[in-house]
């Protein structure tokens, strides 16, 4: 028998749901969702999920942002400048530009030309990267000589920042399924002038068999995902947003999660992070992980952001492991970028000893 | 990692040659690739030399087969000639003392286009020699914009791009 959404997408071949799963998405719409989803052009179903996570208030207040209202930001590469210099170098331009809680992040107010297209840019003394998306590796400081790995890691935005926060001393293994996106890495790490990266074209659910169990003290996870973060940015494409693809999106991420927490040794910090607020895509996904996992913790960050709002512990009905309170999640309305959610799982030690690393 | 034995396409190699490239340009070439190792890749158009710390080249033999990159992408060889890259002109930019030019702003946004440029040398910084080929071109700041030929036409130079950063931005990757 299969079991039909209120929609009619099949759950039966999507055997990843458990239980909790099938009811995250069987969702009973009022009126008011489809008044909502008329108006903003958006899925029933997505605009009563929308309601929930944000109240009625908050769900008008993201729908009604413009791509305008999100910051334009860019990550200064300290491994070849400095925040001053290169402010300097580019106001002398005419980019009027403003620090930011992130000190090595700046915001672009006004550009005489566009940010990506300076002299400066090509030179590798920047990054264009939105602010939500710096926080991730921000908020969790990957130290020098923590041996990093980076388990979707194309085009590198990420994988330059883990860099300069290591000041580039400690290999990092970089890894993602698309050779397209791994020659945009390849491009940025030798314009960023990063040395220490090894990309590797792997699928990163085989990551832990090709790379051996327990090795890194850093694993990042920077899943594909619906993007749902981007939502502001992406006006008209809003209305092609099903909830058939948060479920393709969720069953990839659990193994992709569990590949992450094999790869981790003892001590070490997993990030779980998407560019999306969907709890189907990251409180639920780690729950799950979580269920499996006994040795995994959820951990508050080393820093917390000015504005966010902690992991919802619940969703449509559906409980959560209720340490996902301590992911961290950016709005889209309350923060002006992109959404993103990051959770930071410790792997704790089995016993004195543990799994040790060893190179 | 774990270490398989396999015969390993990115193995040491190229060292001498990309030392000896870099002399032209900077004191002691051997001094700004302390602690590189430098790794030839072998593929049917030629060569890629690729720099990596040393922590990093250990790693390479045991996944050897997944790596689609490693490090900074320095130089390729075809039929015997050294190609430099534009990461190895922004490694070396600092240590640059001989052969090379530096441009004001406006004509490194010409040559950025992958425009060649027609220039008067008075006035502008450089040091170049016949044997300077090719020459590094650097802008005010100090960095590195491109590898260049560069001919003299009368009292002017011509200065060709063979590889300029705005490659960045038109290769659209
Ligand atoms: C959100 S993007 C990563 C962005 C990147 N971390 C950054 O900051 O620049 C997700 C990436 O996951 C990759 N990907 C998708 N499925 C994968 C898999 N099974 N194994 C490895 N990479 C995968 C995609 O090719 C894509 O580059």
């Amino acid at each position: 028998m299969k079991a039909m959404t209120p929609f009619g997408f099949a759950m039966a071949d999507r055997r990843c749901l458990d239980e909790k799963g099938v009811k995250l998405f069987s969702r009973r719409l009022e009126e008011r969702h489809y008044r909502l989803a008329e108006r903003y052009k958006v899925h029933p179903f997505m605009a009563a999920r929308y309601e929930e996570l944000l109240g009625p208030v908050g769900a008008r207040e993201l729908l009604e942002l413009q791509p305008g209202d999100i910051l334009r930001a860019i990550r200064v590469n300290t491994l070849r400048t400095n925040v001053d210099a290169l402010r300097e170098m580019l106001e002398e331009k005419g980019f009027a530009l403003r620090g930011y809680w992130i000190p090595y992040t700046l915001i672009v107010e006004e550009e005489p030309i566009p940010i990506g297209a300076t002299h400066e840019y090509m030179q590798g003394l920047y990054y264009v990267q939105g602010a939500g998306s710096q926080v991730p590796v921000y908020i969790t400081d990957p130290k020098p000589l923590q041996r990093a790995v980076d388990l979707c890691a194309a085009p590198g935005g990420k994988t330059s920042q883990i860099a300069q926060h290591q000041r580039d001393t400690t290999p990092i293994i970089a890894v993602d399924i698309s050779p397209r996106r791994l020659q945009a890495l390849k491009n940025n790490m030798n314009r960023l002038g990063v040395r220490s990266v090894i990309a590797l074209k792997l699928d990163a659910r085989l990551a832990p068999s090709v790379l051996g169990e327990s090795r890194f003290d850093y694993v990042l996870l920077d899943a594909p995902c619906t993007g749902e973060g981007l939502l502001p940015l992406e006006k008209g494409r809003r209305s092609e947003r099903r909830p058939e693809d948060l479920v393709d999106r969720l069953c990839l991420q659990i193994e992709l999660l569990e590949a992450a927490a094999r790869l981790a040794a003892c001590n070490a910090t997993i990030v779980y992070t998407t560019c999306s607020i969907a709890p189907e895509e990251n409180e639920y996904v780690v729950s799950r992980v979580l269920e499996r996992h006994p040795e995994l913790e959820p951990v508050e960050p080393l820093v917390k952001p000015p504005v966010y709002r902690p992991g919802v512990t619940g969703f449509n009905g559906v409980e959560f492991d209720e340490r996902v309170s301590r992911c961290i999640r950016l709005y889209p309305h309350e923060t002006r970028t992109e959404g993103f959610t990051v959770c930071v799982l410790r792997k704790r030690c089995a016993g004195i000893g543990g799994e040790g690393m060893s190179s | 990692m774990r270490v398989e034995e396999e015969v390993c396409r990115y193995r040491r190699g190229g060292y001498e040659l990309l030392a000896s490239f870099l002399s032209r340009y900077v004191g002691d070439s051997q001094r700004v690739l302390r602690g590189l190792e430098v790794v030839m890749v072998e593929h049917e158009a030629g060569a890629e030399l690729l720099l990596v710390p040393s922590r990093v080249y250990r790693l390479l033999g045991g996944l050897c087969s997944l790596v689609y990159t490693a490090g900074l992408h320095a130089a390729s060889l075809r039929r015997g000639r050294l190609l430099p890259t534009l990461s190895l002109g922004q490694l070396v930019e600092h240590a640059i003392v001989e052969c090379y030019v530096v441009l004001p702003e406006r004509l490194v946004a010409k040559l950025t286009y992958g425009r060649s440029i027609i220039v008067e040398p008075r006035g502008l910084r450089h040091r170049l020699r016949d044997a300077c080929n090719p020459v590094a071109v650097l802008a005010e700041n100090g960095r590195f914009v491109a590898w260049a030929r560069v001919e003299r036409q009368a009292d002017k130079l011509l200065i060709k791009p063979l590889v300029d950063v705005g490659w960045y931005l038109r290769s659209g990757v």
